[in-house]
């Protein structure tokens, strides 16, 4: 039976994933959430308490990747200028003055906002254009991020004070909200393990920039039937409590559903989840598995539900339990 | 770079797919066609369940093909609606072979030759190995279980019927319907017209008669049916019939029905002992010329046994319960108050039969089969009303009791309540949950939520600040007081 080219684009996905965990003990569903986000040409917020490696993770990715990389330490005095660059006066040889555009770390293919919460919402909004549009305006000048552009922030959800919540148009923006448990106890003992020797291993890069162009080029080639399809509208809608047919728990306990942001999020991300596995068509247990992830952060909780002390991926799985299957 | 490049033949895949699709579609049709053809013969056997259980005088033989055609339409109708599609099968091989809708996928864009769906044709033609029988078992439907029991209960009334009855015959109910749009035995037979069969059916009781001797005692285990014959429109035709309407009117009760030898009336004072406390339905009255011989059997026997109750006892005690029975149902079984009067008016004539010693010796036993059919039936009424009434008072009575208890206990309730209340200042904080109240209004006449008036707390109200201490605080609450 002839083979498709589906199988060395798994290998170099798989290659990338042996690189992180080199350094990255467990958390993979973390590494496959922030390759897929990669690929899929989305942005991925990594939220966790301090300690878990979610910097760490980021940083070796940009290793393994072969891509530029940089890293913004967001706090309550940074300013968009500080993230997007400003310009600057040059004063040639002769005399002469100019101003000079000089570019900030907005400007690399992958940029790591650690703490992105701690920033102000003007700081914040700074990065809407780039994560968006992939452009940058200062003055009148539009530049544009190189391809591929992935932002991975990061944020703490224990410390509250001076810190600024993500604003709902910047969260909708982000294709994966990844929560990052605490490691089991055997994985514990391998990261203390790793961390005692006396050589850290390194990292090598396993894919350039033009592979990841490619793989994304192809992910966008992954069917999807029009029952998945469906599904995934379906979970979007069964979000919004004020569709016809949203279930009871939507009813109750969820204030604002998903936008159609969120469907989207479903099938290019599920495009490359079905790539990573080796299929090329997009399945219902893609969907099913990515929800959490590409809703959560999607979502917002009335108060009913926070008196009740349930979560947004409480709210989700329960959603996700009415979709009806094949079985 | 191409998923596909040159290494796909366009020409000859998706073979095995759709053979693979088409065996599972053809299965799944399969299971659905059984699964509905037995919630129709689940439809279809209700038929025979009420024939069997109403008889066709109540229901008329031509609706069993009124249930079938019936049956037939529910499975025909509900397989069309479920026939499953060759792309649900296709979703059903993929949910049972665990193959992440890849059949149902390349199923699905079958029809494009892109190398996109070349390649996952391909991909999907791997996982197309399976067993379809395995993935799709036949399982025993609960329509199955439907039609089985529907099965058993026609056959139990069946059994029931038979023997119970004795007979094949149909057209008897099982069971008698209080309703009143339905005929009722007796209605059916006084609008029977009495001289359809009369001539026959006294030839044939006369025949029936002479070999009365010889039937009775294997016709003992048979007294249902005989009661039911004396009580229902079978006594009531036989009434009607010449040689019954002169003993009805105390002439020719001694001429035409000669009396039983002693062993028949012993037999019958057993049979009216084992028949009296049966309940068994009044056998249908209908064309007397197709009676069998068995029936006009039982219609004797009843006879005897009716005169010898009559007989047997006092004049005093039968005139009283007589006249009670007649006023009481006097318009519902005229053939019961014709006993009665019967009992009245024959008792001095035929006290010198020899009828009267068997009467005598199975006088305890006949009583009983009397009070189980005539004027007891009137006393049981009464005292029926009677202890109705009693309990009505004594209800009464109770509630009363209770009332006052309920007014006194709410008397002093008031009193501490007031005594208390000199003492209390302050608020009072109602807590209720939010999202199980309904807000209506004079001027609006909607239901709504609590959280659909506004009336719950916004979240961007609550500092992201506070969050923390929020969350901290209702997780007290309920640590404190858990539900």
């Amino acid at each position: 039976m002839p083979e498709t080219t589906i199988e060395p684009v798994v290998a170099q996905l798989e290659a990338v994933r042996n690189e992180i965990g080199k350094i990255i003990v467990g958390h993979e569903d973390v590494v496959e959430g922030a390759l897929i986000a990669l690929v899929a040409g989305g942005h991925v917020l990594l939220e966790g308490v301090p300690g878990l490696g979610k910097t760490t993770l980021l940083r070796t990715l940009g290793e393994a990747l072969h891509l530029d990389y940089s890293r913004i330490q967001f706090t309550p005095d940074l300013m968009p200028a500080d993230i997007l660059g400003s310009a600057l006066m040059d004063t040639d040889a002769a005399g002469g003055k100019s101003l000079r555009f000089e570019r900030g770390p907005i400007f690399a293919n992958l940029v790591l906002a650690d703490e992105i919460n701690r920033a102000t919402p003007r700081t914040q909004s700074a990065l809407l254009e780039a994560m968006q549009e992939r452009t940058v305006t200062t003055g009148t000048e539009t530049h544009r991020l190189d391809d591929p552009f992935l932002v991975m922030a990061t944020q703490n959800p224990l410390e509250m004070e001076g810190t600024y919540p993500l604003p709902e148009a910047q969260l909708d923006r982000f294709l994966l909200k990844i929560l990052v448990t605490y490691p089991e106890r055997d994985e514990m003992a391998t990261i203390i393990e790793r961390t005692l020797e006396p050589e850290k291993p390194s990292v090598a890069q396993s894919m350039g920039k033009d592979q990841i162009l490619e793989i994304r080029r192809q992910a966008a080639e992954v069917l999807i039937a029009p029952h998945v399809r469906d599904l995934a509208i379906d979970l979007v809608l069964a979000t919004q409590p004020d569709t016809k047919n949203a279930p009871e728990v939507t009813k109750k306990f969820i204030r604002y559903g998903s936008s159609p942001r969120g469907a989207q999020s479903l099938v290019q991300a599920g495009r490359v989840r079905a790539l990573l596995r080796g299929r090329l068509n997009v399945s219902t247990g893609d969907v099913r598995a990515l929800a959490p992830a590409a809703l959560r952060h999607r979502i917002i909780l009335n108060y009913d539900a926070h008196a009740e002390g349930l979560t947004e991926d409480a709210v989700l799985e329960q959603i996700l339990e009415g979709m009806p299957s094949d079985e | 770079m191409s998923l596909t490049p040159g290494a796909v033949s366009h020409g000859s895949d998706s073979i095995a797919l759709f053979e693979v699709v088409e065996r599972a579609r053809r299965r799944l049709l399969a299971q659905v066609g059984i699964r509905e053809l037995l919630w129709g013969a689940t439809v279809a056997l209700a038929g025979p369940v009420l024939l069997l259980a109403l008889g066709t005088d109540m229901l008329p033989a031509a609706a069993l093909w009124v249930f079938l055609l019936a049956g037939l339409g529910v499975a025909a109708y509900r397989i069309s609606e479920q026939r499953p599609t060759p792309d649900r099968a296709a979703r059903v091989l993929d949910a049972r072979w665990r193959t992440e809708d890849q059949l149902s996928t390349a199923y699905c864009f079958r029809e494009r030759r892109d190398d996109a769906a070349q390649s996952q044709r391909l991909l999907a033609e791997r996982v197309t190995g399976g067993d379809v029988n395995a993935a799709l078992p036949f399982e025993w439907p609960v329509s199955g279980w439907a039609a089985a029991a529907t099965t058993a209960l026609a056959v139990l009334l069946l059994v029931l019927r038979v023997g119970t009855l004795s007979t094949l015959d149909l057209r008897a109910p099982l069971i008698a319907l209080p309703v009143p749009g339905f005929l009722s035995p007796t209605q059916t037979a006084a609008e029977t017209p009495p001289e359809g069969g009369g001539g026959e059916s006294a030839q044939t009781l006369t025949e029936t008669r002479e070999e009365g001797d010889k039937t009775e005692q294997a016709e003992a285990p048979e007294a249902e049916p005989l009661m039911a014959a004396l009580e229902g429109e079978g006594a009531d035709e036989a009434f009607q019939m010449p040689e019954v309407e002169g003993l009805s009117a105390g002439e020719e009760a001694g001429d035409d029905l000669s009396p039983p030898s002693a062993e028949g009336e012993q037999a019958e004072g057993e049979e009216g002992d084992e028949s009296s406390p049966s309940n068994s339905p009044p056998e249908e009255g209908g064309d007397w010329s197709e009676e069998s011989e068995n029936l006009l059997d039982r219609l004797k026997d009843a006879f005897e046994n009716m005169m010898e109750t009559m007989q047997t006892e006092s004049q005093e005690a039968s005139a009283g319960e007589s006249e009670s029975g007649e006023g009481e149902e006097g318009g519902e079984s005229p053939s019961e108050s014709g006993e009665q009067a019967q009992a009245e008016e024959q008792g001095g004539e035929q006290a010198s039969d020899a009828e009267m010693e068997g009467g005598e010796q199975s006088e305890g036993e006949s009583e009983q089969a009397a009070d189980g059919q005539g004027a007891n039936n009137a006393e049981e009424a009464g005292q029926a009303g009677q202890s109705a009434a009693a309990s009505g008072t004594a209800e009464g009575s109770k509630e009363l009791a209770e009332q006052a208890e309920l007014e006194a206990a709410l008397d002093e309730l008031e009193e501490f309540y007031q005594e208390r209340a000199e003492d209390v200042a302050g608020e009072i904080l109602v807590e209720t949950d939010s999202s199980e109240q309904t807000l209506r209004t004079e001027y609006r006449d909607t239901n709504a939520t609590h959280a659909d008036r506004g009336g719950d707390v916004n979240r961007d109200e609550v500092p992201q600040a506070y969050k923390a201490f929020i969350e901290r605080y209702f997780q007290t609450l309920r640590q404190e007081s858990p539900k």
